[in-house]
């Protein structure tokens, strides 16, 4: 039995471990012996047992990757900005963008008026937090992390992974908070680094979504190489893993009202009151953050995708921009620039 | 209607909501920029500035005098807002203020025309006291 060896460009390639899955799924293959993928230039090496053509392997091998969003084929295709979706995208994050600005000046705010913070209370300030300016920082981040996995084929698990990552981890470190009497301060240090690091993951992240420059995708944030080897048997539990841990990240994020929710929680002093206190503040923020993502994966397929990306790129950049001013504007680096 | 009078239909709609919104927002805020509301009083020697933290700073700017020490007394009303992330950079003031209560800072006496800037953690909120 001869051996022929095929090489295949690799359509759908956008993670460093994706190469891992297309190994291991074609490797279970009937026929074929060996799968090499090279990361760099996004190609498939394989040996088959087969003669027949190479667009009949390729279409073949494609069947088996493609539930995941993957496809071979023989050339690689040319790739060409569609600049005309930004004629619906711009004005779109436009409207977005005003819309946000008039609800931070609706001051909604102004109708928490809680002595008392209870279950509902806490439940209640989640609600208006998640319209407020922390929109800008945990949903835009949200936002952008969605779009992104909504553009890579992410599965309908990836986004309640996420919110149980965030909500559990509300519970659990509220409890923390509340068990050991002390919250998460940040120096104003650690403070300025975190809101420059998330801009600057919104920035790039923003920038890909955009669909204009196709080097914008080695910026993305990636696992890095070791963490993906460890877990080489298991390359879609390592899927899996990030969205949970994304979520769980979201507790420290910056955002005024999870600080402050969290200083209420070190003032129950027990571990239930900590708890019962960020979960119920979780709980009220997961709508919008549940409609952002479930709208991303939504309109992530189908014929509007391409406007979508483009019009969350749009604002993701615009979030980004706007969290990294005002970070170096808290910081007392520069005078506040935008303001409510 | 072609797409490029629907692109210019938007973006004029959306300028205008944003102008809109600014303006509706000014006037009934009633502040000027020119108006700086005055540092409230004087207690044993010392000028209080009083601020009230709440999706905010108010007044936004205060006019204060110089060469005096004042403290610096905000208060918050259920305040559970990134206002409560109380930050006075170039004083070294970072504080999380209680949802409810009143938290004084002292502050050294400031030269004529120097201004202090006071913002929320996430630098969307800020309160500008200017000294003469």
């Amino acid at each position: 039995m001869t051996h022929n060896k095929h090489i295949f460009h690799v359509q759908g390639m956008h993670c460093k471990a994706c190469g891992l899955l297309i190994t291991d799924k074609l490797s279970e293959v009937p026929g074929v012996v060996s799968v090499r993928v090279d990361d760099a230039r996004n190609t498939a090496e394989v040996v088959v047992e087969t003669e027949a053509a190479a667009e009949t392997i390729a279409r073949d091998l494609s069947a088996v990757i493609e539930k995941d969003g993957y496809t071979l084929t023989i050339e690689k295709t040319r790739f060409v900005p569609k600049w005309s979706e930004f004629r619906y995208a711009l004005p779109i994050a436009l409207v977005f963008s005003a819309a946000f600005y008039l609800l931070q000046k609706a001051g909604l705010v102004n109708l928490i008026n809680a002595e008392n913070v209870n279950f509902s209370a806490a439940f209640g300030i989640g609600l208006v937090a998640s319209v407020s300016s922390c929109l800008a920082v945990v949903g835009g981040l949200l936002l952008s992390v969605s779009a992104q996995y909504a553009k890579e084929g992410g599965k309908k698990t990836s986004q309640i992974l996420f919110h149980a990552g965030r909500i559990i981890s509300f519970f659990v470190l509220g409890g923390v908070i509340g068990l050991i009497g002390s919250a998460f301060t940040l120096s104003s240090l650690a403070a300025l680094i975190l809101g420059t690091v998330v801009g600057l993951i919104m920035l790039s992240l923003g920038l890909n979504l955009l669909e204009v420059f196709p080097w914008a995708k080695r910026l993305q944030p990636h696992m890095p190489k070791f963490l993906t080897r460890a877990t080489k048997g298991v390359a879609q539990f390592e899927h899996g893993l990030v969205p949970l841990l994304i979520g769980a990240s979201t507790f420290f994020l910056p955002c005024g009202f999870t600080q402050s929710m969290q200083v209420y929680s070190l003032s129950t002093g027990t571990f239930f009151g900590g708890a019962m206190t960020m979960f119920a503040f979780a709980l009220g923020t997961f709508p919008v953050l549940a409609l952002i993502s479930f709208t991303s994966v939504e309109l992530g397929k189908g014929k509007w995708s391409g406007v979508f990306f483009k019009t969350a790129g749009l604002l993701v950049i615009a979030f980004g921009i706007m969290n990294m001013v005002n970070s170096f504007a808290a910081a007392g680096i520069i005078r506040p620039v935008f303001g409510f | 209607m072609n797409k490029y009078t629907f692109l210019i239909a938007s973006i004029i709609l959306a300028a205008g909501i944003i102008v809109g919104a600014f303006v509706i927002t000014r006037s009934s805020a009633g502040v000027s920029s020119s108006g700086a509301a005055p540092a409230t009083h004087m207690e044993g020697g010392a000028q209080i500035v009083e601020i009230t933290a709440k999706g905010g700073y108010y007044p936004s700017v205060i006019a204060a005098r110089a060469g005096i020490p004042t403290i610096i007394r905000v208060r918050t009303r259920s305040t559970f807002d990134c206002s409560a992330a109380f930050t006075i950079p170039s004083l070294g003031i970072r504080k999380m203020l209680p949802p409810s209560g009143v938290s004084e800072f002292p502050v050294p006496a400031q030269r004529a025309g120097d201004e202090l800037q006071a913002l929320c953690g996430m630098g969307m909120y800020s309160a500008t006291i200017q000294f003469r």
